[in-house]
């Protein structure tokens, strides 16, 4: 093995290594007590998400989505179905009506 | 110094090898030539012994049978790679609810750890390629696997920067094996990262960059020009797979916003910037046609010529689909085909003129 691949080698166990490390220390410190803020959600807002993607059995794991509903800006492919009272101007999908480019830029 | 030896070079030579005997009995039947028992038997020596050298360091196809096998497993290869990386991918999402979630963590770093081992180790034995090809592809699928589950088990917000690590991994193994493919996942990794920074430095959710097709703008001249900038002459076909992917980086959103241009960042009237982005789109097309010829790059040739004639043919719909009728439509068509058979037939000729007066 020459020393070119030798360095390829150890770079990518560095790579898992450091990715891994990165990530779960991340998570330390992000689920430090006490928390910042807590909420408190019942089964109306999480759900268990609808997938396409999983049959029967196939996926064992368990994930909830969070159901929510927000006053949405007004969209031309909406706009229509608004006015004939087909959508609620609250809705989970689509731009959000406080969070404006001015705010995103700053963000 | 030489290049060193690579195995896509030592197959060339024996390609050159099988070539020379042809065309030796060749002139030898139309007595061009005629050489003695003597001659002969040290030419076939001389080649085997060069084969035979060849063969002993690498896999190499030593007739036209082993190669249009090699061309079976390759393909083989690259199905039984899929599939496999595929089986991982589900196998982990069938039982890791029935673990803890220590145990979750632990199997999903060591699976990347052992399967990366692994594929060194293969490397090590296999000649061919073909086997360390399936391992490597393993290998990147646990750790593709490795990040995005970590993510959803401790509820991680999706961030673009996973893009990096696994770009990085993929470009890697590719390096460290030889592959192409795997080099392929790398730069799409990295399109979509450099995309995706582009559209958040617009104020646009990561993950919405396909809405601004410009956004793969600067990824694609990126890497057009990194084979210019890094040395790949160790590594068959990647300075190719690196033009190949600028070029499909930069044509494909330019194809999208020639004909959808609410979609530009530009702030003219949407009409204008297609118009714009059509004109840009024959130009870019045939300078890189140009190009191509001038540095004899044959895969920015073809990839530039078949999307200037896809330019082409979907103004052609745009403009004459509807007044024409259909019959007519496809005549134009095809007869637009035969002319450009004709301009591309006139520049081999005027190309092959050229290489004759140089030689």
């Amino acid at each position: 093995m020459n020393r070119s691949n030798a360095w390829l080698m150890a770079a990518g166990a560095l790579l898992i290594g450091l990715t891994n490390a990165v990530v779960l220390v991340s998570v330390a410190s992000n689920r430090r007590q006490p928390p910042d803020s807590v909420l408190t959600l019942t089964e109306r807002e999480l759900a268990p998400p609808w997938s396409w993607m999983w049959q029967e059995g196939e996926n064992s794991g368990v994930s909830l989505q969070l159901n929510y509903r927000v006053e949405s800006a007004p969209d031309s492919t909406f706009a229509a179905l608004s006015e004939a009272g087909a959508f609620s101007t609250y809705r989970n999908f689509g731009p959000v009506a406080w969070l404006d480019r001015d705010k995103r830029v700053a963000l | 110094m030489a290049e060193p030896l690579t195995r896509n070079k030592a197959q060339a030579r024996v390609e050159e090898v099988r070539i020379f005997a042809l065309e030796l009995a060749r002139l030898e039947t139309e007595q061009v030539v005629s050489l003695s028992e003597e001659q002969h038997r040290r030419i076939k020596e001389y080649h085997q012994g060069v084969i035979g050298s060849l063969s002993d360091q690498f896999d190499i196809d030593r007739d036209m049978r082993s190669k249009q096998l090699s061309w079976g497993m390759r393909i083989t290869s690259l199905l039984g790679a899929i599939a496999l990386a595929a089986s991982v991918f589900f196998l982990f999402y069938q039982f890791w609810g029935r673990l803890d979630t220590g145990l979750q963590v632990a199997t999903l770093i060591s699976a990347s750890g052992l399967t990366y081992w692994a594929t060194h180790w293969i490397r090590t034995k296999d000649e061919s390629g073909y086997f360390t090809k399936l391992a490597a592809l393993v290998a990147f699928t646990c750790f593709v696997l490795n990040v995005q589950m970590l993510g959803e088990i401790f509820n991680i917000t999706p961030s673009d920067k996973a893009l990096l690590p696994w770009a990085g991994y993929a470009i890697l193994l590719a390096y460290l094996c030889d592959l192409r493919l795997l080099l392929v996942a790398g730069l799409l990794c990295i399109t979509a990262f450099i995309a995706a920074r582009a559209g958040e430095f617009h104020g646009l959710y990561w993950l919405d960059f396909g809405d601004r097709p410009e956004n793969f703008f600067p990824a694609a001249v990126s890497m057009f020009v990194a084979p210019l900038l890094l040395e790949q002459s160790r590594y068959a076909g990647f300075a190719q797979t690196y033009r190949l992917m600028g070029l499909l980086a930069l044509f494909l959103p330019m194809l999208v916003l020639a004909f959808w241009g609410e979609a530009s960042y530009l702030t003219f009237e949407p009409q204008t910037t297609e118009h714009l982005y059509q004109a840009l789109g024959f130009l870019t097309t045939a300078a890189a046609t140009a190009l191509g010829i001038r540095q004899h790059w044959p895969d920015v040739v073809n990839t530039s010529a078949t999307f200037f004639v896809v330019f082409l043919y979907t103004k052609f719909y745009d403009w004459w689909w509807e007044v024409m009728p259909k019959y007519l439509f496809f005549l134009v068509l095809g007869l637009t085909a035969v002319l450009t058979l004709f301009v591309l037939r006139r520049l081999r000729g005027s190309t092959a003129l050229r290489t004759q007066v140089i030689a």
